[in-house]
């Protein structure tokens, strides 16, 4: 139905991630960046050509991470600190059409958010939604338009909810994986373009990665 | 096989809950309401670091430099022969207009003369310790975005010059964006609560770790002393 997850489990409850993009919000130390180098080994055991775009506070670490699977360097695009260098490093590369991966994964778009003012607290710029749709129309989707697909990762709470709905609505397919106050992980299935076998599925990482319950 | 090279916080039950300690030159947030031991444990590390034969940064806003010394003597962690390679930057003073000197910030409003601070202060030795107790008065005097670029800069500092950071932050007093954002800007989060006069901690995460998400009991004598016993059964 989708394309492999990297995860044989996730691929039987979820029927695979959607062909399109798939947004994955979630708290801090859920495991979002996991969830994607799984998302990116899966594409790498099937033979495609897969890519991250890494940016912001913790993108060395990244770069670190993403090497230790077997992504090569030139399969690491790294956007810089500012959200004008990510705007450029996307525009350069769909331009060059050199690094026109089958799957990429964005880690992260907190940054953008957090540099620009997009997200916030503040109500006058959360409500300019045209600024938003705008800005994820022309620059970050137009990737997924002349290559293969997309997932990005957020960090949702970093963002004002309403901002969040609007951002939901440009991906096909939207997961969340939560911490609870407990010692739980859980991750939502927000949207997804068909039926799903559940919505909320439990788990832990572990030194094999996630284990579901 | 884990490669990761760690730093030993000086609290047995702990290092054990991070696989050795935490991530060397990483940050790491000690989040909890007042009273539940974050300050205690902050200082264990910085005492347990002095011991070691690293470096100390340790930069202050609650107390000051000479209230901090005598407690942490009277629990039994003397710093006084450590004095070498340990650095105080007091930002605490400034509030009650008690002195002006070398390693006293003018006001805790001046962020960019307290990363001048504290890069002078790495330049004394390289590897050891930064603690920032606590980041709440600097979120509490500040642009909540002046303190996100200000934590940038310090942890990639930090890191440039092998020092592992903790920064204390107060529980309720803060939205949980700016929690978050903190949380995105570091590496690891170690929560601590009272619980019906139980005190608790755990790892909520950590980079490059694999730990439990339990709440693990401890207790506060001469320092913390994490009981990992019963977890590991």
């Amino acid at each position: 139905m989708g394309v492999s997850t990297g995860i044989k489990y996730l691929d039987k409850v979820l029927g695979g991630y959607p062909d399109h993009n798939v947004l994955v919000e979630h708290d801090s130390g859920a495991g979002g960046t996991l969830l994607g180098l799984h998302y990116l080994l899966g594409g790498m055991r099937e033979g495609e050509n897969v890519g991250a775009l890494v940016a912001g506070a913790s993108a060395n670490n990244l770069i670190k991470k993403l090497t230790a699977i077997g992504l090569g360097r030139d399969n690491i695009v790294y956007a810089g600190p500012e959200p004008e260098d990510f705007f450029r490093t996307i525009h350069e590369r769909k331009r060059t059409q050199k690094e026109c991966f089958d799957r990429l994964l964005i880690d992260s778009l907190s940054h953008i958010f957090m540099e620009s003012g997009l997200g916030g607290v503040d109500p006058e710029v959360c409500s300019n939604s045209v600024k938003l749709k705008d800005f994820l129309a022309d620059r970050l989707l137009s990737w997924e338009k002349h290559c293969g697909h997309v997932m990005a990762l957020i960090h949702h709470k970093m963002v004002h909810p309403e901002v969040m709905l609007f951002l939901e609505e440009s991906f096909e397919g939207v997961l969340r994986l939560e911490m609870t106050g407990g010692r739980k992980r859980v991750m939502k299935i927000i949207r997804w373009p068909w039926d799903v076998k559940k919505k909320t599925l439990y788990y832990s990482i572990t030194e094999k990665g996630f284990v579901f319950k | 096989m884990n490669e990761v090279k760690r730093k030993s916080t000086g609290v047995p039950g702990l290092d054990k809950l991070l696989q050795g300690g935490v991530p060397e030159n990483s940050a790491v947030l000690v989040i909890g309401f007042p009273g539940t031991g974050k300050t205690t444990l902050v200082r264990q590390v910085a005492y347990h670091t002095l011991t070691k034969g690293e470096n100390v940064v340790f930069v202050t806003t609650t107390e000051s430099p000479e209230s901090i010394k005598a407690q942490m003597k009277a629990r039994g962690f003397d710093i006084s022969r450590y004095s070498e390679r340990l650095t105080f930057i007091d930002a605490y003073s400034w509030r009650i207009g008690a002195k002006q000197g070398e390693n006293v910030l003018s006001s805790v409003t001046r962020l960019d003369e307290l990363l001048i601070l504290i890069q002078e202060a790495f330049k004394k030795g390289e590897r050891g310790v930064l603690v920032i107790d606590s980041l709440s008065d600097l979120l509490l005097h500040n642009e909540e975005r002046s303190v996100y670029k200000f934590v940038q800069l310090v942890t990639a500092k930090a890191a440039e010059n092998n020092y592992t950071s903790f920064f204390v932050l107060e529980e309720g007093i803060h939205s949980p964006q700016v929690i978050t954002t903190l949380e995105y800007l570091t590496n690891g989060t170690i929560e601590m609560k009272l619980e019906e006069e139980k005190r608790m901690l755990r790892i909520k995460r950590m980079t490059d770790t694999v730990h439990p998400l339990a709440w693990i009991p401890f207790t506060l004598s001469k320092g913390v002393d994490v009981e990992v016993g019963a977890f590991f059964q």
